[in-house]
């Protein structure tokens, strides 16, 4: 099954040096929300705020190749300490609106610090907190963990401004200066969340065992649940299911067919007579 | 060895939370308000999580103390567990954790005076001459996070002075100095679980091998400390005769039977769901691939199997050590249905896990 990586970013300034970086090409298609991929890696610049990172997700989920999908935020925050220039992943999200508060998950040692991030409704120039304020994590999250498991949903934001260098200093150019300078990391917190993707689409079943059934007979879904779950045990156990072929050469329905492949499978223990190597310790 | 930790702010300022956090200088450290915002969420996924477990330091609030499912006595009247902690540094196949949690963080419940108090008001519901056993490796491996959480050190600490008041710690770890340290307690068994060692490179990954565990329990008895053995679960292979044969001499032949509490042992088996959740997690794993039986809810070997295995177990078992002390973990399978499934060698009946002495059934 496909593995992606989705990066959604706010402004076209933080985008610039991604697509560059990672030579994607804008997608030709009649969105809202521009998108652009190399075919590996997917971006949609979502515009600021919450409800652009919503949209764009949706975009791209329905633009985007289905299959297992990371999801990165990646764009400027502002931060009560830490320095201008730092970047961090999100270890907890607050939606300053509503209270509502998640935590990603880190299955992959990050490489920079870790932090927490507070997505405000318009640009916080106290710096309350000792924490990072945006205005599309909390909206992102909410969202992208739909589409995926909270491993492979992460936030990286890079300081552009603080206490001692406030927004009105800051410029597009400064901004992709910003992103710009932080691409190593940017590039390892994609390739790990690429190979945790990948992991877990190696876990779904492959169309070539179950489609040969699928085009002859007609399955429901839970029928069809229970057929792949079948064949990906003989094909784990080396059970070979064509042995039956005769019998399943006059199947005349779904059904039968599930039967003679359930069959098959469970003579597992008849083949092995307790006396054969089970093959799950040769 | 952590690289993330969580912390619930109510307990950020605890002596055991500040000992810990002490250790993992390095750690990230994220606060939050309860644990269950991180653990077990929906949308997570514990395989990818065990890659790098985080930890997680909480309070409990409530349910201290729950009954042992039928099935983990080793002979005392009442059975009770607690689980100060969640999960487990090792990542075994079998294991039913990876089946009932979506989380592989570690937790740790620091609270541990108020476990021990639930301890103590649930064994005074008895007679002091009735033994009450509290099992603390449910839900986790006693010892293996010991250098860490302190679970054992402490919990050894709050039975020592009452003695009708029994613990089980289970492990497969090595962890042992915390009991080293101290004099020998009458009413703490340390129960070591065991497949044969090929079995163990195989489907217990991270785990000591059989020689470091069998010198632990060698320490722990010069000692003076009471050991169990747990052959639980009793894995199917085609040679397990050979296999278990030599687990068995190995291990008894070196321990002192005197100071060898109890032995028991159960064939492999999970609650349906569990085993669900475990073939979404491992699909292309050869074990989780077998094709199990389904008894009511759960899953299991074949009967034919099971009790070919628990038969000749139990038999060689009675060669190294006295009946009275072997006790058999049984899928039970109630007779109305039993009469059911004659015609169905692969889906037998509605089960439950029954623990007996085997003294009293032979």
């Amino acid at each position: 099954m496909n593995a992606s990586v989705f990066l959604v970013v706010a402004l076209s300034a933080e985008a610039a040096p991604l697509i560059r970086h990672f030579e994607l090409v804008r997608l030709q298609s009649n969105t809202d929300v521009p998108i652009y991929t190399n075919g590996q890696l997917w971006l949609a610049i979502s515009g600021i705020g919450k409800q652009g990172a919503d949209k764009a997700i949706e975009t791209l989920n329905e633009h985007g190749p289905k299959g297992v999908s990371a999801w990165l935020n990646i764009g400027i925050a502002g931060h009560g300490t830490l320095n201008v220039g730092e970047g961090f992943l999100a270890n907890r999200i607050n939606d300053q609106v509503n209270s509502d508060r998640w935590y990603p998950i880190f299955a992959f040692q990050p490489v920079c610090k870790t932090d927490s991030v507070t997505t405000v409704e318009e640009v916080e120039n106290r710096y309350p907190d000792s924490t990072g304020y945006d205005m599309e994590a909390s909206g992102f999250f909410r969202s992208a963990i739909c589409y995926s498991t909270a491993e492979l949903v992460h936030c990286y934001k890079v300081v552009s401004d603080n206490p001692s260098s406030p927004t009105t200093d800051l410029t597009t150019q400064i901004i992709t200066q910003l992103i710009q300078s932080r691409l190593p990391d940017i590039e390892n917190i994609v390739d790990a969340l690429k190979l945790l993707a990948v992991d877990l689409a190696d876990r779904k079943p492959s169309e070539h065992l179950i489609s040969p059934f699928l085009n002859r007979w007609n399955f429901t879904v839970t029928q069809k649940h229970q057929l792949t779950r079948l064949l990906r045990k003989s094909n784990t156990l080396g059970i070979d299911i064509q042995a039956n072929s005769d019998a399943l050469r006059f199947c005349q329905n779904a059904k039968s067919v599930i039967q003679i492949v359930g069959n098959t499978v469970n003579s597992y223990w008849h083949r092995t007579k307790i006396s054969d190597v089970p093959k799950h310790l040769c | 060895m952590y690289r993330n930790i969580y912390v619930e702010t109510e307990v950020s300022q605890h002596s055991r939370v500040t000992d810990i956090l002490r250790r993992f200088p390095d750690a990230q450290v994220t606060h939050c308000e309860r644990y269950g915002e991180i653990f077990n969420r929906k949308s997570q996924d514990f395989r990818l999580q065990k890659k790098q477990p985080s930890l997680i330091l909480a309070r409990k609030h409530d349910g201290f103390i729950q009954p042992a499912p039928r099935g983990y006595g080793v002979g005392g009247t009442h059975n009770y567990y607690f689980s100060a902690l969640l999960n487990c540094l090792y990542d075994c196949r079998y294991c039913f954790l990876q089946g009932m949690y979506r989380s592989a963080s570690h937790v740790v419940f620091v609270n541990y005076e108020d476990f021990s108090k639930q301890l103590y008001e649930t064994a005074k519901k008895f007679n002091e001459n009735e033994q009450v056993w509290f099992f603390s490796g449910y839900d986790c491996d006693s010892l293996a996070l010991e250098p860490i959480a302190g679970m054992a050190q402490y919990f050894m600490s709050a039975v020592q002075s009452r003695r009708n008041l029994w613990l089980e710690l289970r492990t497969k770890s090595t962890q042992i100095r915390s009991l080293i340290g101290r004099t020998p307690l009458d009413n703490i068994v340390t129960a070591f679980s065991f497949t044969p060692a090929q079995i163990s490179q195989r489907l217990e990954p991270r785990v000591p091998n059989v020689q470091k565990r069998l010198a632990a329990m060698l320490r722990l008895q010069e000692h003076g400390w009471k050991i169990g053995l747990r052959f639980d679960p009793l894995i199917f292979t085609h040679d397990y005769r050979k296999q278990y044969r030599e687990l068995f001499d190995s291990l008894f032949s070196s321990l002192n039977p005197s100071l060898i509490h109890s032995v028991s042992f159960g064939v492999f088996r999970l609650p349906k769901d569990f085993y669900k959740n475990l073939e979404r997690l491992y699909p292309d794993d050869e074990f989780i691939a077998q094709p199990f039986a389904t008894r009511g809810d759960q899953i299991s070997y074949p009967v034919e199997i099971e009790k070919q295995m628990k038969n000749w177990c139990l038999s060689e078992l009675k060669k190294h050590i006295e009946a009275e002390k072997i006790f058999n973990a049984e899928i039970e399978t109630p007779q109305s249905c039993a009469n059911s499934s004659k015609n169905s060698e692969w889906n037998a009946p509605a089960a439950t896990s029954v623990m007996t002495r085997v003294s009293d059934s032979v």
